[in-house]
């Protein structure tokens, strides 16, 4: 019966050659805009979240009750949350060779990364700042701060009293490579360092107060004596940061265990607000096509009436009448949305080659998102198939003797 | 049920409406035996379509019941009708019913891949030969569009003999042709059920075209009213009961159960 049905079916189709070849047509733009849309919505918000965190921590290990101050400044959370609890500056992370080396074994981690931190002042000659001191270990900190590429002026090297200032810092207090700074803490620990560098990581706030040195002298100036105050960490996909923090506070039981999810809670909703506005525009081009398959079959009942009629006058049953209307709905959204695709596939290697000829002005490419593919031919044959339902139901009823009797 | 009656109607009534009810069909009981051809005459409205409809399983009497073969065919659902109506029915109607979208082999082969889908080269040799037999081999490939109205007429024959039915049921097969094509198809459809020894129900409106049938029965106001069998008393006398206005069934006509008329 399916055999008979199918054959009919395309009969059907291909004898309203114009009817059919337009609604084709139409689930075709819509499918390509669909895929189209959604390739570009996730390429914009993976470079989005590239720019975000691709040269920040992805999770934070801290000792518990210290909130790690090492946060982008975008994130007014953490600031409050500073705020509420405050620092206890005992709290630190001992042996945390033996951690770093652990996590360094673990698997879908990319760096883990030491860091003593701390507020301090750097004078030179008259002038004092207030900042931001990183003690860190370049060949680790250097795979998620990029500091080698992002170094503007001098070296990127921070060993013995070497440290790196950020350009902004620099522009201040008209630092130059090779000038002297004398550093204070809170503690009341001076030292005096060497400007090898300074550095550009495209944020004005960094900049403008972060100073990169190495571990030891930074655990001299906190006077950590061998201990760290937080060990950072980037791994290979950024959104599986909370499920590796889950396994990790199980190792790791008694330290805070952050995810730069919970540092970027506003890039976070305005991503979601625009997965949902795809989202949105995505279902209602599907209602769209669902809509224009049920029309374009609703009238094909009205003028395939005589032959319905005598289809089942012959001895064609209710089901089969019916499934010759669900295979068109089906032939129409398998054709149109395989086609869609083709056609959205085509739209982003246009856009890839725009991306490429603009030479930077569209800053991010897209890719094709297979499953998403899949997902919008699959999502679309089932409406078209959804669409059939109504016309089916019409060749249905019809009973065979209406059309005999009208001639 | 008598051995001999292919299609038994027992006290058949069919009434259109409900607000204003029409009664189409009075106790219609009547037994057409395996062979026979049956010519169904009468006046346009006197209800011998309807019956014709009623008996091809494409519409229900609202009492009464038919029997086809044993079969209370009341006793059938829908599918099971449509089932029976490809198995074991030929349709030819007024005008030809065939598909456009098909050319005129394929109309021929419609009926058996309703039932049984794919058709093997046999099935495919049997529409050939079929079509040969109407006298269109040479049309076999041809789009029904560009096939003459007794063309048309006679690939609809064929199609009604694809799936060896039992019964014939025609309804009014020349009435969109002129004399001479109808005249022809009238032939090739007395040849092939002499061939065959098809039971036939044949409606129409031409006397001359019935007086050809073994049994003529003729319907007025939709009761049985007048029955001749011309190949026994001969045409002439055939013709003159068929001219009279006196019914020569008026037992049969008769309710026997009284209806609930309005």
């Amino acid at each position: 019966m399916f055999r008979f049905a199918l054959r009919i079916a395309w009969r059907f189709l291909k004898s309203s050659r114009s009817q059919t070849l337009l609604i084709v047509l139409g689930i075709t733009a819509g499918v390509s805009i669909q895929i189209f849309l959604s390739s570009l919505i996730s390429g914009l918000q993976a470079n989005l979240i590239q720019q975000t965190v691709g040269d920040a921590p992805h999770i934070i290990i801290a000792p518990e009750d210290r909130t790690p101050t090492s946060v982008t400044p975008s994130s007014k959370t953490v600031v409050v949350s500073a705020l509420a609890s405050p620092v206890k500056e005992e709290a630190k992370i001992l042996a945390w060779q033996q951690i770093h080396g652990l996590l360094l074994n673990q698997p879908n981690l990319r760096v883990a990364s030491p860091l003593v931190e701390g507020s301090g002042s750097v004078r030179k000659g008259e002038l004092t700042r207030s900042v931001v001191l990183k003690g860190i270990l370049l060949e680790y900190a250097d795979q998620i701060y990029e500091l080698r590429e992002r170094t503007t002026q001098g070296i990127p090297q921070i060993g013995g009293n070497g440290v790196l200032v950020g350009v902004e810092l620099a522009q201040d207090l008209r630092l130059r490579t090779g000038d002297l700074l004398l550093i204070t803490t809170p503690g009341g620990k001076d030292g005096t360092f060497i400007v090898n560098g300074t550095f550009d990581l495209g944020n004005k706030t960094i900049n403008a107060s972060w100073v990169f040195l190495d571990l030891i002298p930074a655990q001299n100036l906190f006077g950590l004596e061998g201990a760290i105050s937080a060990i950072e960490i980037q791994i290979d996909q950024v959104f599986q940061s909370e499920y590796i923090a889950q396994n990790l506070k199980r190792i790791l039981p008694q330290y805070t265990i952050e995810t730069w999810q919970t540092r970027n809670r506003q890039l976070l909703s305005a991503l979601r607000s625009q997965s949902l506005s795809s989202f949105m525009i995505q279902f209602f081009v599907l209602v769209a096509i669902t809509l224009g398959i049920a029309s374009v079959l609703v009238v094909s009942v009205t003028q395939k009436i005589r032959e319905i009629g005598i289809l089942k006058a012959i001895g064609t049953t209710n089901t089969g009448i019916s499934l010759v209307f669900l295979i068109q709905g089906m032939i129409l959204g398998l054709f149109g949305s395989s086609l869609g695709a083709l056609f959205g596939f085509f739209l982003i290697r246009l856009f890839q080659e725009a991306a490429r000829a603009s030479g930077g002005a569209i800053p991010f490419s897209i890719t094709l998102n297979t499953r998403a593919l899949v997902t919008i031919v699959v999502v679309s044959t089932l409406a078209s198939l959804l669409a059939a339902i109504s016309p089916a139901r019409q060749a249905k009823k019809l009973t065979p003797i209406e059309v005999i009797r009208n001639g | 049920m008598d051995d001999n009656g292919l299609v038994v109607t027992q006290n058949v009534n069919k009434i259109y409406g409900t607000a204003v009810r029409y009664q189409v069909l009075f106790n219609i009981t009547l037994t057409v035996p395996r062979g026979q051809f049956l010519a169904l005459i009468g006046p346009s409205g006197s209800g011998k379509t309807t019956l014709l409809n009623i008996i091809g399983a494409l519409d229900r009497p609202t009492s009464g019941a038919v029997f086809i073969q044993g079969q209370n065919l009341n006793d059938l659902s829908e599918e099971d009708l449509a089932r029976f109506r490809n198995k074991f029915l030929g349709f030819i109607f007024q005008f030809h019913y065939l598909l456009p979208e098909f050319n005129a082999l394929e109309n021929v082969l419609i009926p058996y891949w309703i039932a049984s889908g794919r058709p093997k080269g046999e099935i495919v040799d049997r529409a050939m030969y079929l079509l040969e037999r109407v006298g269109l081999k040479e049309a076999a490939k041809k789009r029904i569009n560009l096939l003459s109205g007794g063309q048309q007429q006679r690939v609809a024959i064929a199609r009604a003999l694809m799936n060896f039915p039992q019964l014939i049921l025609a309804d009014e097969p020349t009435g969109a042709l002129d004399t001479k094509t109808g005249e022809q198809v009238l032939e090739l459809l007395a040849e092939i059920r002499h061939e065959s020894n098809m039971t036939m129900i044949m409606v129409t409106h031409n006397r001359d075209v019935a007086l050809q049938a073994d049994r003529v029965i003729e319907l007025i106001d939709g009761k049985l009213c007048k029955e001749v069998y011309p190949r026994v008393i001969g045409i002439k006398e055939a013709t003159e009961i068929l001219e009279s206005h006196a019914c020569n069934l008026e037992d049969i006509n008769t309710p026997r159960t009284p209806l609930q008329e309005e």
